[in-house]
């Protein structure tokens, strides 16, 4: 009886690559597929909509979200530590810039207002992610869990404040706090939704990991860690460092992000599931598309804005955002197929 | 009186989701999909229980939960695909198909004239719940630490390589404790429906699986010592409202407290000496690669 083994390749660079972009390619099939059997549009006007999405530039609100959370997480799954927590550490992040910039004089300051609303939103977010870090490193608790729960306890946090003590005054009993001063408010480029500047930064981002991932001590040992704690043990980096380490700049980068999107995209706190919106959950998946390199996360993070961008064009009603979570997660599937396919072969024995 | 409150539907469902969970990751696999199924099963229940009634519901929900856990079983076993990444996938695909299945349920209502509350006409008592509490805990344990099959998913999630030396399919084993979890976990979902909510409402039962989850952990995989944290547990979350109207804490603090106390008890249970002498699922997550035995 011929038996079915599963063995070990390492397909080469070039036709791992090809491998993804069969995946993409794929995922819009998908994509049409289902848009036009759940929500009965006919196909052709789903694939005109889609084509039409890659080439809008209002996606590049999303990319100044995936990009720099994908480029986050990528550090921290290096050494296989589990960080799912990037939707928490975006939420608490958004808190920290609406603190900052509604609640403190220096939100009326120029320059200076969005400057520190950034820097203390990525504070915070490092400090919420370090929790489950310190949690795993001294005393090995699981941090998928951890960090899962974490996201709860961030989304009731900020609908406490929205609801409660932070609620505004001008907002007619809506759940949100009041707008932050037009110092800090990170101006669109007209005619579109998205910031210059917030749009560098997040380039930015892809060098600065790129080099500290593949040039750097730290880095190559975070890599290493990854396959062998002990061997990096051994080579004289602590391993509870590492870890800390990994934890708290996937935090910074998230919380970042969480910053950005009160000073440049909502102008206000809402309650926690409008912030997060699942970015952070399709943000992990956003880093394994691009295989975990910083190099290829600027790829990966487009296509996946496109199409969450996707659900603000259709607009088929309630059904449409659940019918792009349903997609996004089928091409993420397919994601796990295609590692497989540049990982293993199957053989048939005889 | 004390019982009627501790024992009610939303405990057994608890409970059932618990027992099932660990039924999964006693064979070391890491069960983050089960949030996704959980609301994908309440959808299925509702629509199903308006569309063609209870019993076909209920076998309808079984018969998801079978195709879940044998799709799951494709990805971690045959795919070697990360158990976490799986999970989280399987989460994202469900947690959308269930609300279009849900507002299938909802529009029949509609259609057909029925209310879209469930009627019902059976209802639980605490002495019930007791009786099948008693019966699907005591069962779970025999199965897992009296049978053949149960000792072989424990070896398989405490040391995956040395059970298939001393010849146990871990494939196969892995696969049978997520169709039994899975079964188990479905039922749970027709009990919150049938006998707790009656009702649907988009992603409902989202965060309840990862609660499971978390009180699996904190019984360390045990189904007899799961029963004390689900009593704590599910009388705190239905006990939040009550402290929201009686004191005036505010609703979304109490939401935190289920997910806060779980952090807390898994990190108390990890540091315990208990924790550190009974055998649980060491290799809970590790991808089986069968083919590096012969090295």
């Amino acid at each position: 009886m011929p038996k079915i083994a599963v063995i070990r390749r390492d397909l080469r660079p070039a036709l791992s690559i090809a491998v993804r972009l069969g995946v993409a390619l794929a995922g819009i099939g998908v994509a049409i597929l289902s848009i036009s059997i759940l929500l009965g549009v006919d196909a052709w006007t789903v694939t005109k909509r889609i084509l039409n999405t890659f080439l809008k530039p209002d996606l590049i609100r999303y990319f100044i979200v995936f990009l720099p959370v994908g480029l986050g997480l990528a550090v921290a799954y290096h050494a296989r530590l589990w960080n799912l927590g990037a939707e928490g550490q975006i939420v608490i992040g958004a808190v920290a810039a609406t603190y900052i910039a509604l609640f403190t004089p220096l939100g009326g300051i120029p320059v200076v207002g969005p400057v520190t609303a950034l820097l203390s939103a990525s504070l915070a977010g490092a400090l919420w992610a370090l929790l489950p870090g310190l949690l795993r490193a001294y005393l090995n608790v699981n941090e998928a869990i951890t960090t899962l729960m974490m996201n709860y306890v961030a989304y009731s946090f900020c609908n406490y404040l929205v609801y409660g003590p932070w609620r505004g005054r001008k907002v007619y009993g809506y759940p949100e706090t009041d707008l932050i001063p037009d110092a800090s408010k990170l101006y669109w480029i007209q005619g579109y939704s998205f910031s210059l500047w917030s749009l560098l930064i997040a380039l930015a981002f892809i060098p600065v990991v790129y080099l500290f991932l593949y040039k750097t001590r730290i880095g190559t040992a975070i890599r290493g860690f990854g396959s062998s704690p002990a061997a990096v043990e051994i080579s004289g980096v602590s391993g509870t460092k590492l870890i800390i380490l990994a934890f708290f700049i996937s935090g910074a980068l998230a919380g970042l992000v969480g910053g950005n999107e009160i000073l440049m995209y909502h102008r206000k706190l809402v309650p926690g599931e409008k912030i997060g919106a699942g970015m952070g959950f399709v943000s992990i998946m956003v880093s394994w598309l691009a295989d975990l390199n910083p190099a290829l996360m600027p790829l990966s993070a487009y296509y996946v804005s496109a199409l969450h961008y996707l659900r603000m064009i259709m607009q088929m009603g309630e059904l449409t955002e659940p019918v792009v979570r349903f997609f996004i997660g089928m091409i993420f599937m397919l994601l796990l197929v295609s590692i497989f396919i540049s990982k293993y072969k199957v053989v048939i024995k005889k | 009186m004390i019982l009627e409150e501790l024992f009610e539907s939303f405990f057994f469902f608890l409970l059932l989701a618990a027992i099932g969970d660990i039924l999964v990751e006693r064979s070391g696999v890491l069960n983050l999909g089960i949030d996704g199924f959980i609301t994908l099963c309440l959808a299925i229940c509702y629509s199903a229980t308006i569309a063609y009634g209870p019993l076909a519901s209920l076998a309808l929900a079984v018969t998801a939960g079978v195709l879940y856990a044998i799709l799951i079983a494709l990805f971690v076993n045959l795919l070697h695909s990360s158990h976490v990444l799986t999970g989280l996938v399987m989460n994202m695909i469900f947690y959308g198909l269930s609300v279009i299945i849900g507002y299938w349920g909802l529009d029949l209502a509609m259609e057909k004239g029925i209310p879209r509350t469930l009627m019902i006409g059976l209802s639980l008592d605490w002495h019930s719940i007791l009786t099948l509490s008693f019966i699907s805990v005591l069962t779970a344990w025999l199965f897992l630490y009296r049978t053949r099959t149960g000792t072989a998913i424990r070896a398989c999630g405490y040391n995956p390589r040395s059970a298939d030396y001393l010849g146990v399919n871990v494939w196969r084993t892995r696969m049978l404790s997520l169709i039994a979890g899975y079964i188990v976990i479905a039922l749970g979902g027709y009990v919150y429906v049938s006998f707790y909510s009656r009702a649907w409402t988009p992603y409902i039962g989202m965060g309840y699986g990862f609660l499971a989850l978390a009180l699996a952990i904190s019984s360390l995989w045990h189904p007899l010592l799961i029963v004390l944290p689900t009593i704590i547990f599910s009388y705190l979350l239905r006990s939040l409202y009550i402290y929201q109207l009686e004191y005036g804490i505010s609703q979304h603090l109490l939401s935190m407290i289920p997910y806060i106390a779980s952090i807390v008890f898994i990190t108390a249970v990890a540091t315990s000496p208990i924790g550190k002498r009974l055998p649980i699922p060491k290799a809970l997550g590790e991808i089986y690669y069968k083919e590096e035995r012969a090295a």
